[in-house]
This record gives structure tokens, sequence and C-alpha cells, in this order.
């Protein structure tokens, strides 16, 4: 028996092939597990909302739906502090389609036999990149060339204030790569995890010797845990990533202004 | 009774997972390495967290819906609570204010400098809203004549008052002491 590498899962195929000059365009399996689940999630939430909305009293389906949309605009109500109520707001799209991104496709690679959309590097980082970019974006649109005073944390001695602008430009930057690495750490982790010791366990299956049919259980066990603990993984992964992103955009509109601040002053006025 | 009807079941979902097995793999279409395990487990952990954590989610689910259903019938139907004459009234009202609006409007701008018309309005506006303040008490004849006491009252003042040729400021007092005259009388008359 050849034992298979457990980073082939991770292989990216092209289904079709399409190429332009030397760029390719190929369909590769990642793009149709991504429209397997984007299809999915439409004819959930369309079968929801059938019959125009609904019911009011609604059953379980419509109740896992509900939930889901109700959460992100809490999220941005807690976490991008001291703007007025439609402006707030104005954020909640984006951050719902990412939120659902992950929620969905994280747990989409536990099923067996499938390919994990969000474990590879070059999908998570481009979602974050292109969140990080215009997150500074609307920081700039927003408090001008006065985003730059993020840089600096109040009550900074002058010269410390050169070396701190380098010191704090950096995590910054950084913030856009380490979002995208969470994510893809997370899942090509556990999923390397569970291919590995599954593989152990199937191998010890195979050896015609009884005492390692007796040990067998162990890894199976180990593996039906993991399979658990991924799973779980998995969402509070989406939750996370979408939380890190709310607070990224609330250090750059409100550029290190306390929540609290804005608080006191829409009570008072 | 119950326990035997799921050990029924149990025993039918064995033996219909053996059978797919059986069916499967002499069709080649299972494929004999380590990714089945994986596929088990996760087959396991789903049926184990179904027993275990089903009941707990059916509950919570249960009483979300039972606290939305609750709210809804907490709260009484708009269109029940309010008595229809005082619908009638508030309709009168607005029917009212809309006229004296519109007839200000149609003053032509040229005659009259801004501030008059605004200051027409705003007079009128608020001698309608303290009157519809007290309507309330009187009577829906009464109200609908004394209503049209005032649209009609304004009306003729103001189109009597803005014929061409005549001049601006007299004008433009004299309606405002009509428009107060007509006040005075109806709430003399009530």
């Amino acid at each position: 028996i050849t034992p298979n590498s457990p980073l082939e899962q991770f292989a990216i195929l092209p289904l079709i092939p399409m190429k332009i000059g030397n760029l390719y365009f190929s369909f590769t399996n990642p793009s149709l597990f991504m429209l397997l689940t984007l299809s999915l999630v439409l004819l959930l939430v369309h079968f929801v909302t059938k019959k125009g909305g609904g019911n009011s009293v609604p059953n379980a389906w419509q109740s896992l739906v509900e939930l889901i949309y109700d959460f992100v605009p809490n999220l941005v109500n807690e976490q991008i502090g001291g703007l007025s109520g439609n402006v707030k707001q104005k954020f909640s799209p984006c951050i719902s389609v990412t939120f659902t991104f992950s929620l969905f496709r994280n747990p989409q690679g536990m099923i067996p036999y499938s390919f994990t959309v969000t474990s590879h590097f070059l999908i998570t980082l481009g979602l974050s990149f292109s969140l990080f970019i215009g997150i500074t974006i609307v920081g700039f649109q927003k408090n001008g060339l006065h985003f730059l005073s993020f840089l600096l944390p109040a009550g900074v001695p002058l010269p410390l204030a050169p070396f701190l602008v380098l010191l704090e430009l950096i995590p910054h930057c950084f913030r856009a790569l380490s979002s995208g690495i969470r994510l893809f750490a997370n899942m090509m982790a556990g999923h390397s995890s569970v291919k590995i010791l599954s593989g152990s366990a199937w191998t010890m299956l195979c050896m015609n010797d009884l005492l390692y049919f007796i040990g067998d259980p162990g890894p199976l066990f180990i593996v039906l845990a993991l399979t658990g603990l991924e799973l779980g993984v998995a969402i509070s992964q989406a939750h996370v990533s979408t939380i890190s992103i709310c607070i990224y955009l609330n250090d750059a509109t409100n550029l290190h202004q306390s929540a609290y601040l804005f608080i006191i002053e829409q009570k008072r006025g | 009774m119950r326990l035997s009807s799921t050990n029924m079941q149990a025993r039918k979902m064995l033996f219909a997972a053996i059978l797919s097995i059986c069916a499967s793999s002499s069709k080649k279409i299972s494929i004999y390495n380590e990714e089945m395990i994986v596929a088990r487990c996760f087959i396991g952990f789903i049926i184990f967290s179904r027993k275990s954590l089903g009941n707990t989610f059916k509950v919570t689910l249960d009483g979300r819906i039972q606290a939305i259903q609750e709210e809804s019938q907490q709260f009484p139907n708009p269109n029940e609570v309010v008595p229809p004459e005082s619908n009638e009234q508030q309709r009168l009202l607005r029917i009212s204010l809309q006229i004296c609006g519109t007839v200000v409007e149609s003053l032509p701008m040229a005659r009259c400098a801004p501030k008059c018309e605004k200051t027409v309005q705003a007079l009128l506006c608020r001698n309608l809203n303290v009157k519809s303040a007290t309507l309330p008490n009187a009577t829906s004849s009464r109200r609908i004549r004394l209503q049209d006491d005032l649209v009609t009252g304004f009306h003729f003042s103001v189109s009597e008052r803005f014929v061409p040729g005549s001049t601006l400021k007299a004008s433009i007092v004299e309606l405002i002491r009509e428009g107060l005259g007509v006040l005075k009388m109806v709430q003399v008359g009530e």
C-alpha cells in the first residue's frame, strides 16, 4: 500500500484549463467548491424567504438564517463606536459577506472528500489584503492625512516619536498578513493533523497484526475528537476574523479614541 | 415500546450502511484509503452530537420561537385601539392644515415679499395647531362647522386681499387682522 502524502489534499487541480498568453484563468477545484457553497447558501436563503419574507413566527431554518443575519449589525454597533446610526451600518454588508464567506466555507472543508477553500494561503491572503487596503482607504477618506496620527499614541515624549512611528507602522501593515495567516494556519493545521492521524489509523488497520488491530481504536477516537475540534475551530475562526476586521475598522475611523468617550458625548449633546 | 422502535431504527440504519458499503465497494465507487476513516469519523461525530446536543438545540430554538410569538401577541393591533371618531377628527384637521398651506402657497410670488408669505403661513399653522389642541373636546358637527369657517375665512381674506393693483403692506396687515378676527369669531362662537 503506497501511503499518500497528507498534503495531497491541498493540491489545486485545474478542472477546466483556460489560458490567455501567460495568464491562467482555469476553473480549479477551489473555484468549484466555492461555487457549490455559494449556491447552497443562496438556496438556503431563498427557501427561507420564499413567499415574500417567510413567517413572522419563524421555523428552525428561518431562525438560523435570522441569527446569522442579526449577528453582524450587533457586531458593527459594538465595535465601531462614535458614528451616527446610519453611518455605522454603512460597513454592514461588507462585514456580513466576510462573515458568511468564512462561516460557510470553513465547515465545508469538514465534509469528507471535499476541498477546503480557506486552507489556501492565497485565498485567505487575498481576502485579508483587499480588506486591509479597503480599511486604509476608508481611514484616509474619513480623517484625511490626520489618519497618520494614528501611528503615534497619545502621551509620548517627542524624542521617542520617530522610533515609535516606525514601530507602530510595522504592526499596522502586518495586520493584513496576520488575518490571512491566522485563518490559513488554523484550517491547514487542522486538516493536516486529521489526515495524518487517520492515515496512521488506516495503516494500523491494514497491517495484519492483532496487536495493531486492538490498538486501533486509539487513533480512531482521536480522529473523532479532532473532527469535533475542527468544526469548532472553523466556526470560531470565522467569528474571530470578522471581529478583528471590525476592530481594524474602528481603529481606522476613530484613531485610537475610546468609544466610551463618544458615548458620553452623545449623551451630553 | 419507544426503546424498541429506536432500536429498530438503529438496526435498520446499520443494515443500510453495511449494504451500501458492500455495494459501493463492489462497484469500486468507494476508495479504500484513510479518507474513509475520516468520512466514518465525521458521520459518527454527527450522529453522536445529534444524540447529545440535539435536544438542547431544539429547546433553544423553540424558546426563541415562543418568545417571538408572545411578543407579537402582547402588542395590540394598532388599528383597533384608536376609536373611529378621533380618526375622523384627525383626518379633518389634517385636511384643513393642508388647505391653508396650499392657499398660502398659491399666492402669486411676485406680489408678496417672501417674509410675508412665511409669516402668514407660520401664523396660520400656529393658530390651527392651537385650535386643534382644543378641538378634541368639541362635538363633531360644531367641529366641522368650525373648520369650514376657518378655511373659508382664510381663503376669502387671502384671495380678496391679493388682487392686482392693491398695495402690499396694507393688504398684509389687513390679511393678518382678518385672520385673527376669524379666529376670535370662531372662539366666541364656540
